[in-house]
């Protein structure tokens, strides 16, 4: 139908015109959103792959790169991201000791562990897992890493709680065969807080959001299945194949 | 009966707003937790999440400044019930997968021991909820104190 008066061509103009503002207006703010979209994105990419410098206080056996911590030499490299909160890393770090410390005996795993503190903010107070790793790193410095790992997972915390206290984890650098003052002065004084800090952001650079993260030669081992000691195996056997 | 509508669809753009608003704001201050969270439903790959987590709470910022502001409503809240969309379908397949997490929604989220089902349902539930908020503005878009009157209702002079 024709439109016959001035009115109704007038109307038809204005309504012409508020359709095209409308699909202006609604371009510009799906623009707007995919743009802060991108901002996002943007930022992550600039500061993910800037983890720092690493600290100067870093402890012994202590990786070439400083984000990670060697404790046996071998052709396949085994990394463990592990967080001492974390109660699947309990689970992890359970079903795998036995066949990574036969590994090791045999020298076949260069294992290099990441004490990472993912979840500082899953403790009341926040910090736990910060806690927990340098106390680790305190034994490392004394070549307790590992015993001192398996002793706090074996004591682990529940989650939103406040976590071992600070006597507590001196009390277990005894446990597992530490003497001397060092070792609690080390943990009392928080000396590898930076460190773990360094590590968690190194971790967090290279892809690596959550724990536990397993890599055998560099390729994540799918721990998703009921036997997660097989998995790992077999994974450490095809890279050596 | 408009005049009840038009109040009804301002209150679910501010109420969008601030849910929006505060869910983003809680992820832009912790960015790395907002990847790991993403990292968490494995729906992307791990190496990717830290991008889809920023992004995510950088679009939240977005949406809910153009909602409270009230500019290009219908198209703002076509994107909205979209990502809500989205995330109904992310908490159902991590459901469907017997997974145990916290969602994330307004925090960073994280593995659970126990109770996942039912933070699932409630999850599920308040997005449902959201989805329905941003559907009634898309069928009516026009509420009040929005900016869209001034740039879309221009009558020639």
């Amino acid at each position: 139908m024709q439109p016959s008066t001035d009115a109704q061509v007038r109307e038809m103009v204005h309504r012409r015109r508020r359709r095209r503002r409308t699909v202006l207006v609604s371009l510009a703010a799906v623009v707007t959103v995919l743009g802060a979209a991108l901002v996002g994105a943007g930022l992550v990419r600039a500061t993910d792959t800037e983890p720092g410098d690493a600290p100067e206080e870093v402890p012994a056996g202590v990786a070439a790169d400083r984000a990670g911590l060697v404790t046996s030499e071998g052709p396949v490299r085994v990394d463990l991201y592990l967080d001492y909160l974390c109660p699947e890393c309990r689970i992890t770090e359970k079903a795998l000791a036995p066949e990574l410390r036969e590994m090791q005996e045999r020298g076949e795993v260069r294992v290099v562990h990441h004490p990472v503190a993912f979840l500082d903010d899953r403790s009341a107070p926040a910090g736990y897992s910060t806690r927990a790793a340098s106390a680790a790193a305190c034994a490392a410095d004394r070549n307790k890493f590992e015993p001192y790992t398996a002793a706090l997972f074996d004591e682990q915390p529940p989650e939103q709680g406040p976590g071992l206290d600070t006597d507590r984890l001196v009390a277990l650098g005894r446990d597992v065969g530490i003497t001397g003052a060092s070792f609690e002065r080390c943990v009392r004084d928080g000396t590898y807080r930076p460190w773990v800090t360094y590590v968690s952001d190194v971790a967090a650079s290279r892809g690596v959001a959550l724990t536990p993260t397993v890599k055998v030669a560099g390729k994540r081992v799918d721990l998703s299945g009921p036997d997660r000691a097989k998995a790992f195996v077999r994974a450490v056997e095809e890279s050596r194949s | 009966m408009t005049f009840v509508r038009t109040w009804a669809g301002t209150a679910a753009r501010i109420v969008l707003a601030a849910v929006l608003g505060y869910a983003g704001w809680v992820k832009v201050q912790d960015l790395t937790g907002a990847g790991r969270t993403v990292a968490l439903y494995q729906l992307v790959p791990e190496e990717s999440a830290q991008l889809v987590g920023a992004a995510v709470a950088f679009v939240e910022l977005a949406l809910a400044l153009l909602l409270l502001a009230g500019l290009a409503t219908r198209a703002v809240a076509a994107v909205t019930a979209l990502l809500m969309v989205t995330y109904i379908a992310a908490i159902a397949s991590v459901w469907a997968r017997g997974m145990s997490i916290d969602c994330g929604c307004f925090s960073s989220g994280g593995t659970l021991t126990g109770g996942a089902e039912r933070g699932y349902v409630v999850d599920i539930a308040r997005d449902l909820a959201f989805l329905g908020a941003a559907a009634f503005l898309i069928t009516r878009p026009r509420t009040r104190y929005a900016l869209d009157r001034w740039v879309l209702e221009t009558k020639e002079r």
